[in-house]
């Protein structure tokens, strides 16, 4: 008997707990991040990130230079220019090409 | 265009063979950097714009940038002419589509290195930064954390840097961070975390969120970690492998692709 009034308090319970809605979801940005800036949101996943760090880079031509007479190795330098976006994430400027 | 080219397999293998230059026109002192060895710095309409889009160039080992007719070595212009010559993303056909951007690069840089076979030797070095405008840029965008390694007039601490360029240390590290030689003047935000370091010590610095438009550079840089020296290799590679940051800074957004 016990036991019946328990469960029967269960079922209530969970019966009047507040059933998931619409606005429970996690909270997004209302805009389109690849609205916002479809290349960037592309170029900055982690997958191409990852890319990035294949290549062993240098930044100054005084170290790449030195590196490319020293080894005997040709070299290959690739330039754009640079922005910044408004990250879709935390809506803060960053740095971008 | 990057995409395709850096996640290509055979281009990330032939780019060991390469000493392999990543900078930017817009970033101060990068772009006088490229002005020098004439990639850029030529306006007007057509391919030589400096424009958003992307370009490369090769150089040999002694610095002369190749022609992509014949791969021959020039002495750069500032010129339209001598810049279509050595760039290719809009002058080499195939070099800018995305089905052939990487087998144009790639078949190009198997041709080079017939040319200009690479010695035998050790290729690592420290891959310093520019400046501290280039180091906040490619952290921001790269999502890397910074190394800061004082200097003082003479420059990096030899016990110091002989840690740093030891192959362990950097063969591990080398893509994670920004490495960037802190000059004689140190800016008043990092002053009490350099000074903590000691001359052979280094502090290590979060991805910044963007390069700052006016104010301060290092205005909102955070220190997540300040490590004095001395430093053996080995206390380093422990130092960098607590602070690595991994790829993927936005793994929420990179699921929604």
């Amino acid at each position: 008997m016990r036991f019946h009034a328990t469960a029967i308090c269960l079922l209530l319970l969970a019966g009047s707990a507040r059933q998931p809605s619409a606005a429970d979801e996690p909270r997004t940005s209302d805009a389109n991040p690849f609205q916002v800036h479809k290349n960037h949101v592309r170029k900055t996943s982690g997958e191409y990130l990852a890319c990035f760090r294949r290549i062993a880079w240098h930044y100054d031509f005084e170290t790449a230079a030195e590196l490319a007479r020293d080894t005997g190795r040709p070299m290959f330098v690739i330039f754009c220019r640079a922005g910044s976006i408004d990250d879709p994430l935390t809506g803060k400027p960053k740095c971008a090409s | 265009m990057e995409y395709g080219l850096y996640s290509n397999d055979e281009f990330a293998e032939l780019s060991e063979n390469f000493v392999c230059v990543r900078t930017y026109v817009g970033v101060p002192g990068a772009e006088a950097m490229l002005k020098q060895y004439g990639i850029v710095g030529t306006r007007g309409r057509g391919p030589w714009v400096q424009g958003n889009n992307i370009d490369y160039v090769f150089f040999s080992p002694n610095l002369k940038p190749l022609t992509h007719e014949e791969l021959r070595e020039v002495v750069p212009e500032p010129t339209e002419d001598s810049q279509n010559s050595i760039r290719w993303r809009y002058t080499v056909a195939g070099a800018g589509a995305k089905e052939t951007i990487a087998s144009t690069a790639t078949t190009a840089m198997k041709k080079i290195l017939e040319r200009y076979p690479p010695r035998d030797k050790e290729a690592m070095r420290i891959p310093w930064q520019l400046n501290a405008h280039t180091a906040i840029h490619f952290a921001s965008y790269e999502d890397r954390r910074i190394v800061l390694v004082p200097g003082a007039a003479g420059g990096v601490n030899p016990s110091l840097a002989d840690s740093l360029r030891d192959p362990a240390v950097l063969r591990e590290h080398v893509h994670n961070y920004v490495f960037l030689k802190l000059g004689p003047q140190i800016p008043n935000e990092l002053r009490g975390a350099v000074q903590q370091a000691t001359p052979d010590g280094v502090v290590i610095l979060e991805r910044p969120d963007g390069r700052p438009d006016k104010a301060s550079l290092w205005q909102s840089a955070k220190v997540l970690a300040v490590s004095p020296g001395p430093h053996t290799p080995a206390s380093l590679l422990q130092l960098l492998d607590k602070q690595a940051r991994p790829p993927g800074w936005d793994a929420q957004l990179s699921s929604t692709k």
